[in-house]
């Protein structure tokens, strides 16, 4: 009896550690992405493919194991025996999100859908186990090369940052999807080019409200090093304007990087005053409500007015840019001297 | 030099430090020592610039906390040690050094040389959030001496540390005091203290309860905290150890 009360008690200890977790993926409802689904799924045939995009990367993260948030030290030393945690890992697969998935398509749409779903999560299981075991004996973002000075160490960080959250996977896949389109001949209305460029710059936009969230107890840092807060701006800035260029360089460069300038612009206000911090592996996570609608509206206007405008509209985004920058890091220095 | 008159913060109404003052002279190790929440670290951060005073004024080296050429010439050890998951051990001390503007091979060397010192020299390329809380502890350490500070501020450095780094920090620390370089820190680990620190002050609720050379001290520093500072509580659970 008292082995039975034990692993139940674990088992709830589980299921309790996957509800706060699936409800970390909460995040992607402030995702300005998740914004443009919801807009356009006023047309249900256009807002299938972004959704789809979206669920398959949300997927790779909840695919983890729940039997893995037990610390192995406890693992080990807890007075389990085998059978115990034979019963406890046969549970913990029922907690996985991907289960309750097939469960639901069972009851909804027969056991063929249903197999057809526990085989694609087997399959996305194994490439994010092979993918994980490349990650942590490559270490491959170590090879990402620091630009020189100060402001090249600081954008380094923020590249690492934003390379361990979902966002820019999804920008990759979308920007992978339309080149692998345009390679295979189909002719595609440069209009649309523009458009995917837009959206691949809305996708990683979110990070520009939250350029403090994933730096930790580093957060503090900044304060104690000896540089202004435009520099320290500034450094962010770079690091998700060259990670954007990369993205959109094979659609409409010019587009999506005014769009993401326009973003920026926008961002540094609640990246400065309201900093959120950020999990890893999850959707970054702003506020929808104003900055998201703001943000996205302004990335729209700015990255098709650029096209037709030209070089004066480009001058006057490059000033907004500009003026924010100095602004919110003046507003940044001001903060540390109030704290 | 390091001096502070009258320094007050408060938190709505609980004032967290009330009204210290001391000085501390050039080449000086001068150790805080008080109980969990007595202020320690928010004089340290007020100190430091971190966080502004409600009332009072210091000086550091002569430049008041709230100038920010004072960030020059300060190392810090902080309370959260301030440390990116995102960089390794080398690499916080390579972005410290080009913080601080230092030329790269000035940066090699002394990154090499403290990475050495600190024995951190086999987990150079490890992530932080894959480091051992002593190694974290080292790396911010090491942050702090990398520009070579004129004063230096250090919160609980021997706390996390094995007993052989924590004689390296000694030794360290006693080597660049003897050079000019005026060193704060705080701690908990009493016998240490006693060894490298060449002044003491003792604050309770915020407030000095002694300020003095440890030379000078009437009896054991052991002694003297726990006459003026606090007493360990007799605490028994008495199922502890039961069978019964």
């Amino acid at each position: 009896m008292a082995r039975i009360t034990r692993v139940i008690a674990i088992i709830k200890f589980l299921a309790l550690l996957s509800w706060r977790d699936i409800r970390s993926f909460g995040s992607i409802s402030g995702q300005n992405l998740f914004l443009f689904v919801i807009v356009i799924a006023l047309q249900p045939e256009s807002a299938e493919f972004f959704g789809l995009l979206l669920a398959v990367v949300l997927l790779f993260p909840l695919l983890t194991d729940p039997a893995q948030k037990i610390p192995l030290d406890r693992r080990l030393t807890w007075p389990l025996s085998r059978r115990d945690w034979a019963i406890i890992r046969v549970a913990s697969l029922l907690l996985s999100p991907i289960a309750w998935v097939a469960l639901a398509i069972l009851l909804r749409a027969g056991w063929r859908m249903a197999a057809q779903v526990l085989l694609f999560g087997a399959g996305l299981s194994l490439v994010k186990y092979i993918a994980e075991l490349g990650f942590k004996k490559i270490h491959w973002t170590l090879r990402i090369p620091a630009p020189p000075g100060a402001i090249g160490a600081l954008m380094l960080i923020q590249w690492r940052e934003m390379l361990r959250t979902l966002d820019p996977y999804v920008a990759l896949a979308l920007m992978a999807a339309t080149t692998a389109y345009r390679i295979s001949g189909k002719p595609l209305d440069p209009s649309a080019v523009r458009i995917i460029s837009l959206v691949v710059a809305l996708a990683i936009s979110t990070g520009t409200q939250v350029l403090f969230g994933l730096d930790g107890t580093g957060a503090q840092r900044y304060r104690q090093f000896p540089l202004p807060g435009w520099r320290i701006l500034l450094a962010k800035d770079l690091a998700f304007l060259l990670l954007l260029a990369l993205l959109v360089l094979p659609l409409d460069f010019v587009s999506g990087l005014f769009g993401g300038l326009a973003a920026l612009a926008i961002g540094h206000h609640r990246s400065v005053f309201h900093p959120s911090p950020q999990k890893r592996w999850r959707f970054t996570s702003g506020a929808l409500f104003m900055d998201g609608v703001l943000q996205t509206a302004a990335l729209f206007a700015a990255g098709t007015t650029v096209k037709t405008a030209g070089l004066p509209f480009m001058a006057f985004c490059l000033t907004a840019w500009i003026l924010s920058l100095f602004f919110y890091g003046w507003q940044w220095d001001r903060l540390t001297d109030r704290n | 030099m390091i001096a502070c008159r009258e320094l007050t913060k408060t938190f709505g109404s609980f004032a967290a430090v009330a009204g210290i003052s001391f000085e501390i002279p050039s080449g000086t190790v001068c150790a805080v020592l008080g109980p969990n929440g007595a202020g320690k670290s928010t004089l340290v951060k007020m100190l430091t610039g971190l966080i502004p005073p409600s009332s009072g004024n210091a000086q550091v080296c002569g430049i008041s906390p709230s100038d920010p050429a004072l960030k020059k010439i300060i190392g810090v050890l902080p309370e959260s040690l301030a440390l990116f998951d995102v960089l390794t051990i080398a690499e916080h001390l390579e972005l410290t050094g080009a913080v601080y503007k230092l030329s790269p091979s000035d940066i090699a060397l002394r990154r090499d040389q403290l990475l050495q010192v600190l024995d951190l020299e086999h987990g150079r390329n490890t992530f932080i959030h894959e480091c051992s809380y002593g190694m974290k502890k080292k790396t911010a350490l090491a942050m702090a001496l990398l520009p070579n500070p004129r004063a230096l501020f250090l919160d609980e450095p021997f706390e996390g540390v094995d007993p052989i780094t924590a004689q390296t920090i000694r030794n360290l620390l006693r080597a660049i005091a003897n050079r000019g370089v005026t060193v704060l820190l705080t701690s908990h680990i009493l016998s240490l203290v006693d060894r490298v620190a060449d002044k003491v002050i003792l604050i309770n609720q915020g407030k000095v309860v002694l300020d003095s050379a440890i030379a000078d001290l009437p009896g054991t520093l052991e002694d003297l905290y726990f006459e003026l500072v606090e007493r360990a509580p007799a605490a028994d659970l008495e199922w502890l150890g039961s069978r019964a």
